[in-house]
């Protein structure tokens, strides 16, 4: 059985710093262009940013 | 719960904190070298994908490289000093040349090509005696039995570069090799004439000089037709070594008005006798309306424009292998005679060759505003017309030339498994770098996207090896400016 408060504070945390590498990764691109790009996709990082806030959002619906 | 909550925030921000960590290091690069690799097989972020696609076609996580040349940029996050470019292909047509080559000069289009293959140079070494020297460089003399008359041999490079054999007896590859050029049975003029009027954009041209002072007066116009930077340099060289340069500034306006720019006046006395190279690097909208001399030796180096002036069977002498012409009016499609030959411009904007010509030809034009260029030199008339530069082993006869020793800078291409591995080295210091990316070419003459030959090289993995200054380095640099 899954636990869904261990979970919860799996997906909240995956988001906070999700959240944090976008904001990170968009401000280096703004400040030195290709640093980021040339080895991370923001686009993926940005998709599973919104799967894991999906997520959340179904958590707290079967709360 | 809330502990578990702090171990896992914790944990998440210092993988995060470690990847931004390793994407600044990848970016510093603080020890000054990094190494990027694309084998095709998906698209790679620092070496961008080959260019024009009508000369490249992507097949099986290889690029098939169907006309020449091609382009490719390399992105960096930093500037560097050296690179070093692998390449690994298949040359199944047996391409005889192909070279690889860093762009220097974004105005004039000139890229620094060092060799991948040269199969002439490739052949030399089973035939001809070699002398090796230092880094790569190579002195290939012809043997007894293939010359026709005594030649002198060499037991060292630096013997033969401490007594270099006649002029015409030597060709370079990726070599170069400073000869001080005299021409028998010279004459100076005084008198000053008009050389030539309206030409357009950049040129280079070579002039003789002996007891006397070089000596051109230029005046220059802009067209106004575009706003593209509208500065004139002229650099004279001797030796390949700059000693004199000019400057001139236009409006950067985009009118479609002519305007005078002002002249410049180049007179320099007390010269050694010799070869001199005049390189005036101006746009396209930069018109040369007249140039004066008194110098009676002129050759344009690879390439003519004459300027739209109405000028209707205008004459010129080459001693091009290769011819081109190149039109962008509409109202200047011809057929330009080369010798016996015939050379159709039948569209704009497109290349047109003709190939395979021998000593000097005469061109006639039926109208001007036609680009001219070749793997020669031009002038315009045929007693101008005179050739300093050393021969290139490139699209080179050497028995027809009568050649007896190539000196050159090459290492043959590796070959496992029918794969081809060659690299080639670049300085990077004087490269031309924009929005982060240094641009490439990979130049193989011959090879025609257009024509009905199946013939290709198959691309299949470029590396490059870069070399900077390390991170200490630069903060080294910087506090020393302090």
């Amino acid at each position: 059985m899954v636990n869904m408060d261990n979970l919860r504070i799996y997906l909240y945390e995956f988001f906070y710093v999700l959240a944090g590498a976008i904001a990170i990764f968009v401000l280096l691109e703004i400040v030195w262009p290709g640093v980021v790009l040339a080895y991370v996709n923001i686009n993926w990082v940005l998709i599973l940013w919104l799967i894991d806030g999906i997520f959340i959002l179904l958590a707290n619906r079967l709360k | 719960m809330e502990k578990r909550r702090i171990k896992i925030r914790i944990f998440l921000w210092t993988v995060l904190g470690f990847l931004i960590a390793w994407l600044l290091y990848q970016g510093i690069v603080p020890f000054g070298e990094i190494s990027y690799t694309c084998d095709f097989s998906k698209p790679c972020y620092n070496i961008k994908k080959i260019t024009p696609s009508d000369r490249v076609n992507s097949e099986n996580n290889t690029q098939k490289i169907l006309g020449n040349p091609v382009y490719f940029s390399l992105a960096t996050p930093r500037s560097f000093n050296q690179a070093n470019i692998s390449l690994k292909y298949k040359n199944d047509n047996d391409l005889p040349i192909i070279e690889a080559g860093v762009l220097k000069d974004k105005l004039l289009w000139r890229y620094d090509l060092k060799p991948i293959r040269n199969k002439i140079i490739g052949q030399l070494a089973l035939a001809w005696r070699v002398v090796t020297g230092k880094d790569n460089t190579i002195l290939f003399q012809r043997n007894f039995v293939q010359a026709d008359k005594d030649i002198k041999y060499y037991e060292a490079v630096d013997d033969f570069l401490n007594a270099l054999p006649p002029f015409d007896e030597i060709a370079v590859y990726n070599y170069d090799l400073s000869y001080n050029y005299q021409m028998d049975n010279y004459k100076p003029e005084e008198e000053r004439v008009e050389l030539i009027n309206n030409l357009r954009g950049d040129y280079q041209f070579y002039t003789y000089i002996k007891d006397e002072p070089l000596n051109f007066s230029f005046n220059f116009f802009d067209l106004n037709k575009n706003k593209d930077s509208d500065e004139i340099e002229i650099f004279v060289y001797y030796n390949s070594q700059i000693i004199e340069s000019y400057y001139l500034n236009g409006a950067d306006i985009k009118t479609g008005e002519a305007l005078a720019i002002g002249n410049i006046d180049l007179n320099i006395a007390d010269l050694p006798e010799g070869a001199y190279k005049i390189e005036v690097k101006a746009s396209d909208d930069i018109i040369t309306k007249e140039i004066l001399t008194s110098q009676t030796k002129i050759s344009f180096v690879n390439k003519i424009w004459l300027a739209d002036d109405g000028r209707e069977n205008f004459t010129l002498h080459t001693d091009s292998w290769t011819v081109n012409g190149q039109t962008t009016n509409p109202l200047k499609l011809q057929i330009i005679k080369i010798g016996d030959s015939e050379l159709e411009i039948e569209e704009t904007y497109k290349l047109f060759t003709v190939n395979s010509l021998r000593d000097v030809s005469e061109i006639i034009l039926e109208k001007d505003d036609v680009i001219i260029s070749g793997d020669g030199l031009f002038a315009l008339a045929e007693d101008q017309l005179f050739n300093p530069i050393i021969k290139r082993v490139d699209n080179l006869d050497l028995n027809y030339e009568g050649i007896n020793y190539v000196l050159a800078n090459y290492s043959s291409p590796s070959e496992i498994n029918n794969w081809q591995f060659a690299d080639a080295k670049f300085d990077l210091s004087e490269a031309y770098r924009e929005d982060g990316k240094y641009s490439f070419i990979i130049s193989i003459p011959g090879l025609r996207a257009d024509d009905l030959i199946d013939d290709n090289l198959v691309l299949s993995q470029i590396k490059v090896e870069l070399k900077g200054r390390t991170l200490w380095q630069k903060i080294n640099e910087i506090l020393s400016r302090w």
